[in-house]
């Protein structure tokens, strides 16, 4: 029998965004209702489809202290889709687990399943009194979940189309946390002809058969990051017994956000600089469809207009130029930030042959570069001001080192206000 | 590198200046103040760094004496010694566009490099051959004048380091202190500790309020399943609540409807109870009491009828008998109404008639005026048998005019005649003048004669001038024959000559006229009177050379001199007997002396010339009394026209004056008479007979007014009769006109006689006829009215008869004996009746509110036990329960509402997202400022390090070679130079550390320079080697030092190009010498002067 189920997982809902400064009211709006308003989308989407259940692999809220406005919504969406007669299975992940964090949630609708976190449970999905599918799943018990969970899964498998539903980190993705832990053998070896994964925010389709391995990645982007930024949704699968026919990836994000990256180098001045991030947002803004856009841009190269951009407050002006320049979208576009990775027109390997004071600051420079130690030494004593517990106790990132990008633009930004031409000419 | 010469195209007051083949070693540029040395170190700074940008305020040296502004430096790129060739030199020419002779830039200049080769080379070129120096490096270290390198003492220790060990040596274009201050501030400015400003800390203490927020909404979401909870229960007390309150409410609502029913119950119990007692003989048809109450009605509206109709006749036979007439007027009626209608006029009669009289009184009057006007023997009957017509008055007016105009032209006549007389008189006045004048100059000569005369005095005069003129010459002949007879009597001697030399001439011609050119084509005011000037000196000087001396030919010369003197001489006396013939011939024409004095010659012309003015005079007075006469004879001929004419139009007059006396014969005008009295005549005879005209018309209108008044008189009085009425005053009748015409005003005399008037008579009889026919006519009306009234009356008599018959039947019908009875009948029947409703009606609500089935039979069983107060007490009871139960509800309702609204806010407080986005928001913020902070504090350590390092690798070798060669030049007075934490000091002969502050300018002048030196060595080592150029730097030192130092730098001319520039000669003679001394090569002196 054919049918189809949709996968999707990390709502992350009401979610923290990233990187993102400050914006206006209305973008803050904006912000704080995204991950809903994806919610709300793929429940629109398994309405439209007739799906005969959803499967949410973890991660729903962004933290144990949920907030109420996001339960509430979530669980209309549910009680949306079981009006429907449609089911829907869900699990714990890092972020929710079971044991942490506290539930409006006094009574599940019907058709939800959510499963526990002692065993694998197993869900037996029926279409006109016919077994179609059995949904496999475990949730995380507390946050740092380190067993490989995978392994629970083997055991006999029922009727119809296996589907293992798991929070997990498959082969030890470094940019994520190494929560339940498992290998692509483990997921392999279990039996199942479809694993729906939640934790990897980026999505991909780790194996296309025997079985399929699928993250989805999570359904609203949060910050300008390659994992986060682009098309964000859930997978509509399409099955034919326990064959599994198609898989569709279809955005359900509100808000996408997108990083553009223009060089200066050829570009005379900030007008020019302007047009190109304008021209490269217009094109964004038309590939989103109706949804609004949150753009990151990075200036690299080196010209003139690095020595305009490194004017005092020349940055700020600028992205405060290009947000008035947008403010006719709709949905609208947001300039985010702008990362001014221009470097002067400087020669250094001409510096370097100077025999000056230039050059031997580049000389030192250079050392401190080539000897990581030398740099963790002296990062140690140029953080040392820094009021780190302050900080870390608020959740700013406070480095341990002076990263090599920051040393080389310490090296630049001291080699300009060095060489710059003063206002002198007195003979 | 070394300069090896230059093109200023223009600087200053340099243009087009060269120098080239500069030496290697040492050059001496010497001239004295304002010859161009420090515009010539300015061109060599600003060819190599660039000039002075317009905004600064430095001296830019605008091209004073023209030129392109800027110039061309060559350079030697190879270092002294190693040979340079003419294929290996630079040429570096920068140029600012300045306009000559403005200060105004047209460009910004620009910079040309040309590499040895003749290829174009970069500015990046010109920097590496300059190794890297900028151009504040270069003029602190290399090009410095005097006051430049006295600048350092004026400077604090750390800007004497910074200047020489730091900014000096490094290449750039700001100080490493410069830029360790720019990243001090920026590291503030991002995170300080305890400052609040810093952009870190501000975003900081807004997190830390954000996250105190997110705090806040935590505790309160932890609290929200409680709070649910609550919420709910009370939902269910409510509901619990609820269903008590609906029991209750049954009940209530029963025991209220046995309440509300018992009336009904009880009225309808009662009716059943009154029906029952009363009984009825028999069932009255329907509408008894209708058609009883309609006959009773009707009987009373008859009866009405009846005894108003009865009132009405009664009325109208009272009216009528009052109704009285008199048949005596209806004889007269017709003529009393013909009389009044004709009454206004007769009265218009009577006033016209006053009026006409009076008129006639006045045109009387006037006819008596006018008769009287026209004099005695004037009367009526004359007056009616002279008509005088209209066109013979025309006929006078015009004898009249036409008698004016022939006076008139009479009298022109005369007047005219009278002033031509006048005028002839005048003419012969001035003849008989004018003919006495002219006698006093008949025997004057002819004009042309006394003209001859005067031409030939004037002649004369003339000659005896030429006389004189002549004698004079003869006088100056005699003279130079004299002078020369003693010349050559004087002879052999020197002699001068006031002859100017040919060449003087020349010279002044030559200035003369180059100074009159430069005058007029350049307008050189100065230059032109210097030439004259020059010209003048000339001649003076020509004037006073001594002329050559020829003794021996000048006697010679002189003896010819002597007879062209003589011969000169004779023709002089020639001459003046000549001039002596011609005057004689002239005296003798007028008779004078044969030598006559000029005054007798001048009085004779005055003579001549009075002579002719008197001739003339006598010529014109000649012409004038012929003209007078020519115009005597027109007067007199028109004198006698104007006399004939007078005669004619005097004769037309008497013709003129007798036709009109013939006229006014024939018309009728008695005495002799003018038109205009006979005009005057005429006209008051035409108003008198207009006025006795009028004066018959009013009399004979008067008349038929009258007639009129008498014929209304006699009618009335015959009316008057037979109505026997008084006709008159007295009795007796008297005509109105009389009456009125004598009185002229009716009122009075009616009131005088005490009776009405005949008017009033008139018009009272007209009242009282009008009066009687309509009493006629209201008796007619009366007395159908009144068989109206009647015939009325007797059908409301049968009408009533016929009610009374009907209720009489009804009565029968009923069985009632009278109407009483009927009416008992009636009420009883009307009480059952409303009985029986009664009951149907209480049953109706009953059944209703209770409905059927068996909880409506037992509510009927519970009504008919009757006890009301036991169901008002339970009433009462229940209505307690309900209150408490809704009290318990509301409150339970409220404590819900606040629960509600405290999950509610609960809900919004932890709207985490929010609070998440607006820290986040701050978190990158901070992670953005810290970045920043990063940056600079890295940069700051870079440049502190390589600013640490490069001090101490390079200050202590640069300081060694300057303590020796400031050793060397303190002549044992300072031993060395040191640095200490930085700062210079040194040490004396005494081995006493001295801070450079106490050492005297000159000595810390010396220093300084040591210093140069000693860096200058230190880049040289390092591969940049840049010349000196030093302006004026030996002035503050003594003899010996500054010997010293011309030494040092003779010394330091062998490593490297040394330019100097000096006013002072023995600068030079020193430098000269040292060269000498330490035997380096000379060095070239270049004069500027000699530009």
């Amino acid at each position: 029998m054919k049918f189809r189920f949709v996968h999707a997982a990390d709502l992350h809902l009401d979610t923290p965004f990233k990187g993102i400064g400050k914006v206006n009211p209305m973008i803050a709006e904006a912000l704080r209702d995204a991950s809903i308003a994806a919610f709300d989308n793929l429940i629109d989407l398994a309405l439209q489809r007739q799906v005969a259940f959803v499967i949410l692999a973890g991660d729903i809220y962004d933290g144990a202290e949920r907030g109420v406005r996001a339960q509430m919504r979530f669980l209309a969406g549910l009680k949306r889709l079981d009006d429907a007669g449609i089911r829907s299975f869900i699990v714990h992940g890092n972020h929710d687990p079971v044991e942490a964090g506290w539930s409006a949630i006094r009574e599940w609708p019907r058709l939800v399943t959510v499963f526990g976190h002692n065993d694998v449970q197993v869900e037996t999905v029926a279409i006109d009194g016919a077994d179609v599918a059995t949904v496999h799943g475990i949730s995380f018990a507390e946050r740092e979940e380190s067993e490989n969970l995978a392994l629970r899964f083997a055991g006999d498998r029922d009727a119809g189309l296996q589907i293992g539903v798991l929070h997990c980190n498959v082969g030890n993705d470094s940019d994520h946390a190494p929560y339940a832990p498992c290998t692509l053998d483990d997921l392999v070896n279990a039996g199942l002809d479809y694993w729906a994964l939640g934790h990897i925010h980026k999505r991909s389709i780790l194996r296309n058969g025997h079985p399929w391995i699928i993250y989805p990645g999570n359904t609203q982007g949060r910050s300008s990051k390659p994992s986060e930024s682009g098309a964000k949704g859930a997978y509509v699968v399409e099955a034919d017994g326990t064959s599994i026919q198609s898989v569709e990836f279809v955005p359900l994000d509100a808000i996408r956000f997108e990083r553009v990256d223009v060089s200066v180098s050829g570009i005379s001045d900030l007008p020019g600089m302007l047009d190109n991030l304008q021209e490269r947002a217009a094109e964004l803004h038309s590939q989103a469809g109706s949804r609004a856009l949150i753009v990151d841009a990075s200036i690299t190269g080196s010209g003139p207009v690095h020595d305009d951009l490194s004017l005092d407050g020349a940055l700020d002006e600028t992205l405060q130029s290009l947000r008035d320049a947008s403010g006719d979208y709709v949905p609208f576009l947001w300039w985010n930030q702008l990362h001014n990775e221009t470097s002067p027109m400087l020669d250094l390997d001409k510096i370097r042959q100077r025999n000056d004071f230039a050059s031997e600051l580049l000389s030192l420079a250079d050392d401190i570069l080539e000897q990581e130690g030398s740099m963790t030494s002296l990062s140690n004593e140029l953080l040392s001001d820094l009021p780190r517990r302050k900080l870390e106790a608020a959740g700013v990132m406070v480095p341990d080192v002076v990263s090599t990008a920051l040393w080389r633009r310490a090296t630049i930004h001291a080699l300009e206000l060095l060489l710059e031409e003063r206002e002198s000419d007195a003979p | 590198m070394r300069i090896t010469g230059w093109h200023i195209d223009g600087f200053g007051i340099f243009s087009g200046y060269n120098v080239d083949n500069l030496p290697p070693g040492l050059t001496v540029i010497h001239g004295p103040n304002e010859a161009g040395k420090s515009t010539t170190m300015a061109f060599v700074r600003g060819v190599l760094f660039g000039f002075p940008s317009v905004r600064s305020n430095s001296n830019r040296y605008p091209p004073l004496n023209g030129g392109r502004h800027g110039g061309r430096l060559f350079i030697d790129a190879v270092a002294p010694g190693d040979g340079a060739s003419d294929s290996e030199q630079w040429v570096v020419e920068r140029t600012t566009g300045l306009v000559p002779g403005t200060s105004r830039s047209s460009a910004t200049g620009s910079l040309s490099v040309t590499l040895p080769g003749g290829s174009p080379g970069t500015p990046e070129d010109l920097d590496q051959l300059l190794g890297h120096v900028g151009s504040e490096l270069f003029r602190n270290i290399f090009a410095f004048s005097l006051s430049e390198l006295d600048s350092f003492r004026t400077l604090e220790d750390d800007a004497v380091r910074e200047r020489i060990f730091s900014s000096s040596t490094v290449g750039a274009a700001r100080s490493p202190s410069d830029v360790i201050g720019i990243l001090d501030r920026r590291i503030a400015a991002l995170l300080r500790k305890r400052a609040d400003a810093a952009e870190a800390n501000r975003a900081m203490a807004e997190l830390d309020a954000v996250l105190d927020k997110m705090h806040d909404a935590r505790r309160a979401a932890e609290d929200y399943p409680r709070i649910v909870q609550k919420r709910e229960m009370l939902e269910q007390d409510i509901v619990r609540i609820e269903d008590s309150l609906q029991l209750a409410g049954r009940n209530l609502s029963m025991y209220q409807k046995l309440i509300d029913l018992w009336s009904d119950w009880l009225e309808r119990a009662n009716a059943l109870e009154e029906l029952e007692r009363i009984e009825i003989p028999e069932e009255l048809p329907d509408g008894m009491e209708e058609r009883l109450q309609d006959l009773r009605n009707a009987l009373h509206d008859a009866r009405a009828r009846r005894d108003e109709r009865l009132k009405d006749l009664e009325r109208d036979q009272r009216r009528l008998e009052r109704i009285t007439t008199d048949d005596s007027l209806v004889a007269i009626a017709n003529d009393v109404k013909s009389l009044y209608r004709d009454m206004s006029a007769y009265e218009g009669y009577i006033e016209q008639l006053g009026e006409l009289e009076a008129k006639k009184d006045r045109r009387q009057r006037m006819l008596d005026d006018q008769l009287s006007i026209l004099g005695p023997g004037w009367n009526r009957m004359r007056l009616e048998s002279l008509d005088v017509s209209i066109p013979a008055a025309d006929e006078v007016t015009e004898w009249n005019n036409r008698l004016e105009q022939v006076r008139n032209q009479r009298n022109d006549s005369d007047r005219s005649l009278k002033e031509q007389e006048d005028r002839i008189d005048t003419v012969r006045n001035d003849l008989d003048k004018i003919r006495a004048e002219f006698n006093n100059y008949k025997s004057t000569p002819e004009l042309d004669t006394l003209e001859n005369d005067e031409r030939l005095i004037r002649q004369l005069q003339s000659l005896l001038d030429d006389r004189v003129v002549a004698q004079g010459k003869l006088e100056d002949a005699e003279h130079t024959v004299e002078d020369r007879q003693a010349q050559l009597a004087a002879m052999p001697g020197s002699s001068t000559t006031d002859m100017i030399p040919f060449w003087a001439i020349y010279a002044i011609i030559l200035f003369m006229g180059v100074g009159v050119a430069v005058m007029i084509v350049f307008r050189q005011w100065l230059a032109a009177a210097l030439l004259l000037v020059a010209a003048l000196s000339v001649l003076v000087m020509s004037r006073r050379l001594p002329s050559t001396s020829v003794p021996e030919e000048a006697r010679e010369v002189a003896g010819e001199l002597l007879d062209k003197a003589k011969a000169l001489r004779e023709q002089r006396v020639e001459e003046v007997d000549a001039l002596n013939a011609r005057i004689a011939q002239y005296t003798t024409h007028f008779n004078l002396p044969p030598s006559p004095s000029r005054s007798d010659v001048a009085e004779r012309a005055t003579f001549l010339s009075r002579q002719r003015d008197a001739r003339m005079r006598g010529d014109d007075l000649a012409r004038q009394i012929e003209e007078l006469e020519l115009s005597l004879q027109g007067l007199e001929s028109k004198l006698q026209e104007l006399k004939d004419e007078r005669s004619s139009r005097q004769a037309k007059l008497a013709e003129t004056t007798r036709d009109w006396e013939s006229w006014r014969q024939g018309h009728g005008v008695p005495e002799p008479m003018s038109p205009e009295a006979v005009t005057d005549l005429f006209t008051s005879i035409k108003r008198a007979r207009e006025v006795l005209s009028a004066l018959d018309d009013d009399t004979r209108h008067a008349m038929s007014v009258r007639q009129k008044i008498q014929q209304f008189d006699e009618r009335a009085h015959d009316v008057l009769r037979k109505a026997g009425l008084d006709t008159g005053v007295g009795g007796t009748i008297t005509t109105s006109y009389e009456y009125h015409y004598d009185s002229n005003s009716l009122g009075k005399l009616d009131a005088a006689a005490g009776g009405p008037t005949l008017t009033t008579r008139i018009h009272n009889l007209y009242e009282k006829i009008l009066e009687d026919e309509e009493a006629r006519r209201n008796r007619e009306g009366l007395e159908t009215a009144t068989e109206y009234a009647r015939k009325e009356w007797e059908d409301a008599e049968d009408k009533l008869q016929e009610v009374k018959h009907n209720l009489d039947n009804l009565l029968r019908s009923a069985g009632a004996g009278n109407e009483e009875e009927l009416e008992d009948f009636i009420k009883r029947t009307a009480r059952r009746h409303e009985l029986e409703s009664k009951v149907n009606a209480a049953s109706t609500r009953i059944d209703t509110r209770l409905g059927l089935g068996e909880a409506a039979e037992n509510m009927r069983s519970e009504l008919a036990t009757g006890d009301r107060t036991s169901w008002e007490s339970q009433k009462d009871i229940i209505a307690q329960q309900i209150d408490l139960l809704n009290a318990e509800k509301q409150e339970a309702i409220e404590q819900k509402t606040r629960a509600a609204d405290e999950e509610k806010r609960v809900a919004e407080l932890s709207d985490l997202a929010s609070l998440e986005i607006e820290a986040e928001g701050l978190r990158q913020q901070i992670a953005g400022a810290l970045e920043r902070w990063q940056v600079a504090k890295a940069a700051k350590y870079l440049i502190e390090q390589t600013l640490d390092r490069y001090e101490r690798e390079h200050q202590p070798k640069v300081v060694a070679r300057a303590s020796k060669l400031f050793a060397g030049i303190a002549g044992g007075r300072y031993r060395q130079l040191m640095t200490r934490d930085g700062k210079i000091q040194v040490l004396d002969s005494h081995s006493q550390i001295v801070d450079v502050e106490q050492l005297s300018t000159g000595t810390a002048q010396q220093l300084y320079l040591c210093i140069r030196f000693g860096l200058a060595e230190e880049f040289a080592e390092r591969g940049t080697l840049l010349p000196f150029i030093m302006d004026e730097v030996l002035v503050n030192f003594d003899p010996d030092r500054a010997q010293a130092v011309a030494e040092t730098i003779a010394r330091v001319s062998t490593a490297r190009q040394v330019l100097m520039f000096t006013c002072h000669p023995e600068t030079v003679g020193m430098i000269t010498q040292a060269c000498l001394q330490i035997d380096v090569p000379p060095p070239r002196i270049i004069d500027l002067n000699e530009t």
